[in-house]
């Protein structure tokens, strides 16, 4: 197995994975869209509301905000003890973290950020500042709290932390040169410029860009272009909504699955060894 | 200006566009209707009561005299008297209030040659339009618009009679005055016939000309029963010879033979005398010669032809006998091949009844009403020997009320109903189109094949897409975007015009000429006949110079640009119809000029910097309007590289053929005809932001879309409908693939992860009303929280909700069942009661609850006080609306479809860049509906999106398509619109790239959570005690004929037995054996009794369906004797 890092940033991740089957790949990718745990507001008790927004509605634009993640994970309990908790028609800290959110516009019409939520836990707070809640016009004003807790993906996507998750094939281009008439139509029609000619032959380069739409293939009059895709090459890509590092995305995904198939493990062994 | 008609101008399409905008700019959409009731308000109102301006009465020499009349500023008179001067359109609609301005009318009131001083009084109200001259709304700037609660952006052009916004919908109808001729129907009498619907202020009669088999003509119109002979008609009106009679018919030899059959026929009746005599004979039966000859020419003078007067001057009869002369020219021409049959569906014979005209009908029937009443008040009063005092024995209400009933439930005077409808509000696109909807007065229920056809005069007049389906298909229009409707003007100015200066004869000097042989009869024929607003005025020796010259002087702005004038020539015809009415639908054309432009570039500057206006050009004549009568002179090139010589006329703006709603279509030209209509239809019923004012209004129910987008792929007119600042529909990422088959059959699979981001979320309000009423005796309803004594108390848990003052408090969640204004009214028998000398009189409970099958949030809640004085409650309850399953969708291609699946975002496709889409759409959608600009749209989106600036796609104007698969190319992605693509559940790539893009999709307001309904048990129908029928009434699902027939084909008799008897209306009836009458069961003595042989009757219980039993007694009823005979169960084995 080869692992090469293809892209990192703050926001995205990009690896090329060899020697691994698409099932398993895609597993993680769909593991880091559903099953990696993030904050996200899930309550929120309008105190004042005179907006123009209804309750639901501002409601809805506050559970999308994303809350950092990084420290939560291990600070909070997971969805799945949160479930099984007693207390949790009370709240219990172990469980929420607390946020308020408190505007008023007198003069001159205001718009509400992200950036003024005020959290009692400062590790949980927006990763942007700059998101708009609501334009309160004068007169208007807000007063919400609201409790965030850890939730996955799959309950709903606000819990996801990613935007984009992919994996795509590598793509083999093979080119007929005897048959080539240089005609240039694949140069033409190439959405990512994969082919040029140098010394009356034609080229290929940067592969990797290839997003295997098969227009070359589909243009080429002499049928002198092949295309096909590597067995066990695959590249995944992760890009964060903030809420948690790409790479931590990625590792935490990967060890929910293990998670999983170790308890699927135990489970097995359960069962036949009786 | 001469300086400036020389210029070159490259006219593109930029240039062209400024135009449209200008004239948006300055007419808006609603300019029809606010031009008609505004010339209604300030002229036709005084013009319309001048025929009654003299009020007499029984009592000799005393009268009134109605000096002028006015309407006022709009107002309201509250019920303890006081006016109201700054009531606001919102505070009408929130009121229930009728936004409307006192009619005042300056009487005086006259005895004999003494007139007392005029006194000003009110004699009803007025409905106000909105942005009109009298509505004060029109002139506020739009910060004050907004405070007082409008929408700045509000077009007006509609009414609000108590409370609800009204339009008076444009009436098409048969142009007035003019002769049409045409083919009798086979198997008739009648050959040929010719028509002309005589209409003035007030009167409106059709006269029906017949050319029999045998050569006759006869003449038919109301008042007198029967037919008229031609020449009997002619010599009453004072044409006594046979020269005269076939001179007034035409010069022609030809056409004079043909008058030979109606001449024999009355040479019987030789005078004037003899043939009033005739005619008189019809109606005056059985009295003296000359009280029939009296009544003869009273008929002629008032109800023959009234539009050329009803005065009974020797003059105008003879006018009229010369329009019969031209009305039986046309006959006989058409008879000999001349002309062909008049095109009923041709525009220039249609005219358009606006707001105004039709406020005029109205306002003049209960005008006349109204001087009855005065009428009879006066006398009453006098005959009393008391002083007259006229403010006294005015009655305003019944003016106002007359009006107010008409405008509130559309029924007009002459019988036509839904000419006033409620505006549609679903959004911003459906109140415009409603505004300029045009219906035809034919019956649904007759085919009429080819008034429902597109006609080629409707060209830029009435949009060729917008017209519903079904049975009103073709008969109600809407008008194109630069259609424009004449006003009307006075056409003795433009006949004294015509006379004085163009040298037209009038035609009663040149028949007096031939008369005289001081022109001869040949002379005649090269002449041009001229027509004005139909009616034969007089000759002109040559009309294509009169035509040439009227339309010279009318670019100099000697003529009113009103007018419009055609001159028809063929072989044997040489006319020229002049215009000058009201309601001919007209266009603006670019005026041609030996194939150059009047207009500059320096125009299009000015127009620009707004230094000069629209109405400045068409002062100028660089453009002129024209009615579909003078556009068939007309030569006009669709653009600026067909211009020839030849061509008189350039079109504006090719896409203002479309009305509103086709606007909205990008690429429209690349699509199937119908699936333009289909979305013309839909986008109607789209959700958005339906005005700006949302929260304050209190529709009765209305729909909100969360995040309305401006469409990426724009058309041009959707910037001056306004469709961008109040949308009705999100931009979205589809693709075309079948994905799992849940989007077959037009089904469509959406992203829920988007629908979880907020993706086609809505809110529904549904407003809940009440009012405290107070009725006679002092019994009076009360909001309250009722107390459980009361009748059909809904138990406590019901009004749980409930606030002190019995209304429910704000952000409350509402359940079916629950109640939002509690209340309590008196009982219906409460007098009854008081009577017996019951003391305990219980109130019944009349609450207000929340609709079955429905749930929300208490909105908002306004209480005020209506018109009357009564406590007006008014409760707005919204509700979420998340897409689901079911929730029906469209593009703007006539592409309509219902979820068919919710997919996470993690099992759909995703391209090399992970982008999902958030629709998918089934490709069997597309190839036999052929709707290529959805294609292109969705191309054109996604170069929008990468772009970052919107793609044009105007039909005709738009972005060329390859440039903008090109620019995809550039941007890297393949240039036909599709992507590889892998599937999300297991990470493969498709076999074959997906077509993705971004198509603009409205939510349409056909919902699932509004649908759905399932019953067990339920209410039933008191009357014939089968289950309800509906969802609002908790009904039963129907089990149909249909359905009824499998069970029989199945031999499923238990089943159906069960379902057609046992859970439907099973009872139980008691029928003699003796005499087969239904019976009864005796509870006091115990005992089934028949009604025939009382207690000794042989009673049996039988089951029937209680329908059943119900027709018994209905048979019963109208004296049948249904009799029951009753038979064993089993047939016992004979043995």
């Amino acid at each position: 197995m080869r692992v090469k890092v293809l892209e990192k940033n703050e926001r995205s991740i990009e690896v090329l994975i060899e020697g691994i089957s698409l099932p398993i790949i895609n597993a993680i990718r769909r593991y880091a869209m559903t099953q990696v745990p993030t904050m996200a507001i899930d309550e929120v008790l309008v105190m004042v509301n005179t907006s123009p927004l209804f309750d639901e509605i501002l409601a809805h634009r506050l559970g999308l905000i994303p809350l950092k993640s990084d420290e939560a994970l291990e600070k909070y309990r997971s969805p799945e003890e949160c479930a099984e908790c007693t207390a949790y028609a009370r709240g219990c800290e172990n469980c929420f973290a607390y946020l308020r959110l408190e505007a008023a516009a007198e003069g001159e019409s205001v718009t509400v950020y992200s950036g003024d939520i005020v959290s009692d836990d400062p590790d949980i707070t927006p990763v942007y500042k700059n998101i708009p809640i609501v334009t309160l016009a004068p007169g208007q004003r807000l007063v919400v709290e609201m409790r965030a807790r850890l939730g996955r993906g799959i309950e709903h996507i606000k819990w996801s932390p990613v935007t984009v998750a992919t994996n795509r094939y590598v793509a083999k281009i093979n080119v007929d040169r005897s048959r080539c008439d240089l005609c240039k139509r694949c140069i033409e029609l190439c959405p990512r410029k994969i082919f040029y000619i140098e010394n009356n032959e034609l080229k290929v380069r940067n592969e990797m860009n290839c997003i295997l739409c098969k227009q070359c293939e589909r243009s080429c009059p002499k049928d002198a272009i092949m295309l096909s895709w590597y067995e066990d090459k695959y590249i995944l890509r992760l890009e964060s909504t903030g809420v948690l590092k790409p790479e931590r995305i990625l590792s935490e995904s990967i060890s929910m699955l293990i998670k999983k198939l170790d308890e699927l493990h135990e489970q097995m062994n359960k069962v036949t060894v009786k | 200006m001469g300086s400036l008609s020389g210029e070159r101008i490259n006219l593109d399409t930029n240039a062209r566009w400024t135009l449209i905008e200008v004239f948006f700019r300055e007419k808006g959409l609603v300019r029809q209707h606010l031009d008609s009731y505004n010339r209604f308000i300030t002229h036709g109102i005084k013009e319309s009561i001048k025929d009654e301006s003299i009020i007499t009465t029984n009592i000799p020499g005393l009268r009134v005299e109605v000096r002028d009349i006015y309407v006022g500023e709009p107002m309201v008179r509250e019920v303890d008297g006081s006016e109201n001067r700054s009531i606001t359109p919102m505070e009408c609609r929130l009121r229930n209030l009728t936004y409307s301005a006192p009619i005042y009318a300056k009487l005086v009131l006259c005895e004999g040659n003494v007139c007392g001083e005029p006194e000003e009084v009110v004699i009803g109200e007025m409905p106000i339009m909105l942005k009109s001259v009298k509505d004060r709304t029109s002139k506020m700037p739009p910060d004050k618009l907004i405070r007082i609660g409008e929408d700045p952006k509000d077009p007006g052009g509609y009414f609000i009679i108590n409370g609800s916004e009204r339009v008076l919908v444009i009436q098409e109808d048969l142009a007035i005055n003019r002769i049409l001729v045409d083919k009798g129907r086979e198997g008739t009498n009648i050959t040929h016939t010719a028509k002309v619907i005589s209409a003035t202020v007030g009167y409106r009669i059709p006269i029906i000309l017949d050319r029999h088999k045998d050569g006759t003509l006869h003449l038919s119109f109301p008042p007198i029963p029967g037919k008229i002979p031609f020449v009997i008609m002619m010599r009453a009106l004072g044409l006594e010879t046979d020269e005269e009679i076939v001179l007034a018919v035409s010069p022609d030899p030809d056409i004079q033979s043909e008058l030979l059959p109606s001449l024999q026929q009355a040479q019987a009746i030789a005078t004037t005398e003899d043939a009033l005599d005739f005619i008189g004979s019809r109606v005056a039966i059985g009295q003296v010669r000359e009280s029939r000859i009296e009544r003869a020419k009273q008929l002629l003078d008032k109800y023959f032809l009234p539009h050329i007067g009803t005065e009974g001057t020797e003059e105008i009869r003879r006018k009229k006998a010369l329009f019969l002369g031209q009305m039986a020219c046309k006959l006989i021409e058409l008879v000999l091949g001349r002309r062909g049959v008049d095109d009923k569906d041709h525009y220039a014979n249609k005219r358009l009844k606006l707001a105004g005209d039709l406020l005029a009908m109205l306002f003049r029937s209960a005008f006349r009403g109204f001087v009855r009443d005065l009428r009879y008040q006066l006398e009453r009063s006098r005959s009393r020997g008391k002083r007259v005092k006229l403010s006294i024995l005015i009655r305003s209400d019944i003016i106002t009320e007359r009006i107010r009933h008409a405008m509130a439930t559309g029924n007009w005077v002459g019988g036509r109903t839904g000419v006033s409808q409620i505006l549609d509000r679903t959004n911003w696109i459906s109140m415009l189109s409603h505004l300029r909807r045009v219906v035809s007065p034919l019956s649904r229920g007759q085919p009429h094949f080819e008034a429902r056809d597109l006609h080629a005069t409707q060209w830029g007049r009435l949009c060729p897409f917008e017209t519903p389906e079904g049975p009103n298909c073709g008969l109600v229009k809407n008008l194109a975007l630069m259609a424009y409707i004449s006003v009307g003007m006075d056409e003795k100015i433009i006949e004294r015009l015509l006379i004085e200066k163009l040298g037209v004869m009038p035609a009663i000097k040149v028949l007096e000429m031939i008369r005289r042989h001081r022109i001869g009869a040949e002379e005649l024929f090269k002449y041009s006949k001229v027509f004005l607003n139909g009616t034969f005025i007089g000759y002109h020796r040559n009309g294509a110079e009169l035509a040439e010259k009227i339309r010279r002087l009318r670019r100099k702005g000697e003529i009113p640009h009103e007018v419009n004038v055609a001159h028809y020539k063929t072989e044997f015809i040489d006319e020229v119809y002049i215009n000058c009415d009201a309601g001919r639908i007209r266009r603006p054309l670019l005026v041609l000029e030996n194939g150059k432009l009047r207009l500059t570039q320096e125009h299009i500057e000015k127009l620009r910097h707004g230094e000069m206006s629209f109405n400045d050009l068409v002062r100028e004549g660089v453009i002129e309007y024209l009615d579909a009568e003078e556009e068939e002179n007309a030569y006009i090139a669709l653009n600026p590289e067909d211009v020839t010589p030849e061509h008189t006329h350039l079109e504006i703006w090719p896409p203002s053929i479309l009305g509103i709603a086709a606007a909205t279509i990008p690429f429209a030209e690349h699509n199937q005809s119908p699936r333009n209509a289909y979305q013309a239809a839909m986008v109607k019923q789209a959700l958005g932001l339906y005005a700006a004012n949302y929260q304050l209004r209190m529709d009765s129910r209305s729909h909100l879309l969360h995040y309305p987008q401006k469409p990426l792929v724009q058309t041009r007119m959707l910037d001056i409908i306004g469709y961008n600042e109040r949308p009705a529909g999100q931009n979205m990422i589809v693709a075309v693939m079948s994905f799992t088959g849940y989007n077959m059959e037009d089904a469509i699979i959406m992203n829920l992860s988007s629908v979880e981001r907020g993706l086609a979320r809505s809110t529904f309000f549904r407003t809940y009303t009440t009012e405290e009423r107070k009725y006679a005796g002092g019994l009076e309803d009360r909001i309250e929280i009722p107390s459980p004594q009361v009748w059909e108390y809904k138990g406590a848990k019901a009004y749980e909700l409930l606030d002190e003052d019995g209304i429910v408090k704000v952000e409350a969640e509402v359940k079916s069942g629950h109640v939002l204004i509690g209340k309590t009214s008196p009982s219906r028998f409460a007098e009854e009661y008081r009577e017996r000398g019951i003391g305990t009189m219980r109130r019944k409970d009349a609450s207000v609850t929340i609709r079955h099958g429905e749930r929300g949030i208490v909105d908002s809640i306004v209480i005020t006080t209506s018109q009357e004085g009564y406590k007006l409650v008014k409760v707005k309850v919204r509700d979420l609306r998340v897409p689901e399953l079911g929730d029906k969708f469209a593009s703007r291609h006539g592409q309509k479809g219902v979820i068919g699946m919710l997919i996470p975002q993690y099992d759909l496709p995703y391209t090399a860049e992970g982008i999902t889409p958030d629709l998918i759409i089934n490709p069997h959608a597309l190839p036999s509906r052929m709707t290529l600009g959805q294609l292109m749209e969705s191309i054109a989106g996604k170069v929008a999106a990468l772009r970052g600036k919107e793609v044009d796609g105007t039909p005709f104007f738009s972005e060329d398509i390859e440039d903008l698969k090109k620019s995809l190319l550039l941007m890297g992605y393949p240039l036909d619109g599709t992507e590889p693509m892998y599937d999300g559940r297991t990470g493969e790539l498709i076999g074959i790239p997906i077509f993705i893009g971004i198509v603009y999709y409205q939510k349409l307001h056909h919902m699932v959570a509004d649908k759905m309904h399932a019953r067990a048990r339920g209410p039933i129908q008191i009357l014939t005690r089968q289950p309800t029928e509906g969802r609002a009434r908790e009904g039963g699902l129907r089990f149909g004929e249909m359905e009824r027939d499998t069970l029989i084909g199945h031999g499923a008799v238990a089943l159906l037995r069960e379902r057609l008897l046992e859970s439907s209306d099973r009872t139980y009836i008691y029928v003699c054996e003796l005499c087969g009458h239904i019976g009864w069961f005796n509870r006091t003595k115990n005992t089934y009794e028949c009604p025939v042989h009382g207690d000794k009757g042989i009673m049996h219980k039988i089951e029937v369906s209680y329908a059943f039993k119900l027709l018994l007694q209905e048979l019963m009823s109208m004296l049948i004797r249904p009799k029951i005979i009753l038979g064993d169960r089993f047939e016992l084995a004979e043995r």
